[in-house]
């Protein structure tokens, strides 16, 4: 409480200054620039409105800095409308997300489509980064960001069921690939009991069986066992893949985060530098 | 402000009276309200880039003699469109509002 009650109460350069620290974390230069000289000349206006009505100066300045809130808040309302704040930018996340997935999907089987498309998304994740240092219009980024999450979702749809999917899939919803794969044994059984023998049915049972003898092999001596005793069973197995599964969820949401402050601090520098 | 999302409408009710720079929109706005519309910095800015990223308003920075340039804000006539409607919404929202809420006369329709 006391490091909020202190910031509340910064003065004019303090301000200006947290101000330009938290607008450079987030925006670009140029916007931080407009935006810090922007506030200056108001608070100017406002101490100088202050001093007239018989203010001290230190209360003029005190309560022209105070009517702006903090400026870590400031700039949070502020990247609402620049779509530019770091730390909160799903469409960056989901296309981090799309680029793990991509990882998933190439390790498990380069061999499988779904990679090449899982390479689109992250270079479009790699072109957004580029695009939004450029300054290109909001509009057109959101567009970009869509259209690699689009393409993620496309592949997730029309891939057929096999274990690269649940292994991204697992990945995403924090689901071990072990009870997956336990998953996909049951619903093995299952189809074969009410499927009518079509096509579509048969390919998938195919395709069950086919990874219920590649992979799941340990998962079906326990077919007979309730569904929470084998995964309790299984634990020591599913671990590792949990333990990956969520590296890869945290590596998804930090990626474009941490790229794009590593980037704003390089071209920060930069301009130190040149100045 | 009683209503959080009027405070575009009034930026752009006080701006068709002519130019005006940040301070001096919530210092009009504080005036005309009368202290019934309080305008905090901290909600005034993203609202005004957000008129400005949407067209409504056009900015233009002024040079000052022994102070920082500050940006001046202006309606362009996409905001003056914007703002009749706005207007035209407020009023069908304040009348329907006033409707509800005025006195009735008692028992004028019978119903006990």
């Amino acid at each position: 409480m006391k490091s909020r009650h202190s910031k509340q109460n910064l003065n004019r350069a303090e301000f200006l200054e947290e101000l330009r620290k938290e607008c450079a974390l987030h925006f670009d230069p140029e916007v931080t620039d407009t935006l810090v000289m922007e506030v200056d000349a108001h608070i100017t206006e406002s101490i100088q409105a202050r001093l007239e009505l018989g203010d001290i100066q230190e209360d003029a300045e005190l309560n022209a800095v105070r009517s702006f809130h903090q400026p870590k808040k400031f700039v949070s309302r502020m990247g609402q409308v620049h779509h530019d704040m770091a730390g909160h930018d799903r469409p960056l996340f989901l296309i981090g997300l799309a680029f793990v997935c991509w990882l998933a999907f190439y390790v498990e089987d380069p061999k499988h489509v779904g990679w090449i498309v899982g390479l689109l998304g992250a270079l479009l994740l790699f072109a957004s980064i580029v695009i939004r240092s450029a300054q290109i219009g909001s509009m057109r980024r959101g567009t970009l960001c869509r259209l690699a999450v689009a393409a993620f979702l496309v592949i997730g749809i029309i891939s057929p069921l096999r274990t690269v999917n649940l292994w991204a899939y697992g990945g995403m919803g924090f689901m071990p690939v072990s009870m997956a794969r336990d998953l996909v044994s049951d619903t093995d059984s299952f189809v074969r009991s009410q499927t009518d023998g079509s096509h579509w049915a048969a390919n998938y049972v195919n395709n069950f069986q086919e990874m219920a003898q590649q992979d799941v092999e340990p998962a079906k001596h326990a077919l007979d066992a309730t569904l929470l005793s084998r995964y309790a069973a299984n634990l020591p197995q599913t671990m590792p893949n949990l333990a990956v599964s969520f590296g890869l969820i945290v590596l998804a949401h930090l990626l474009p985060v941490v790229i794009r402050r590593r980037w704003r601090k390089f071209l920060a520098a930069q301009r130190r530098t040149l100045a | 402000m009683a209503f959080k999302g009027d405070l575009e409408a009034m930026v752009l009710g006080v701006l068709q009276d002519g130019d005006l720079h940040g301070y001096e929109i919530s210092k009009r706005i504080k005036q005309v309200g009368a202290k019934a519309l309080q305008v905090w910095e901290g909600q005034l800015y993203p609202a005004l880039h957000k008129l400005e990223r949407d067209g409504y308003v056009s900015a233009t920075w002024v040079q000052q003699e022994g102070k920082p340039p500050r940006k001046v804000y202006s309606l362009t006539d996409e905001g003056k469109k914007e703002l009749t409607a706005r207007h035209r919404s407020w009023q069908e929202f304040s009348l329907a509002i006033e409707e509800v809420m005025s006195p009735r006369k008692a028992a004028t329709n019978g119903v006990q």
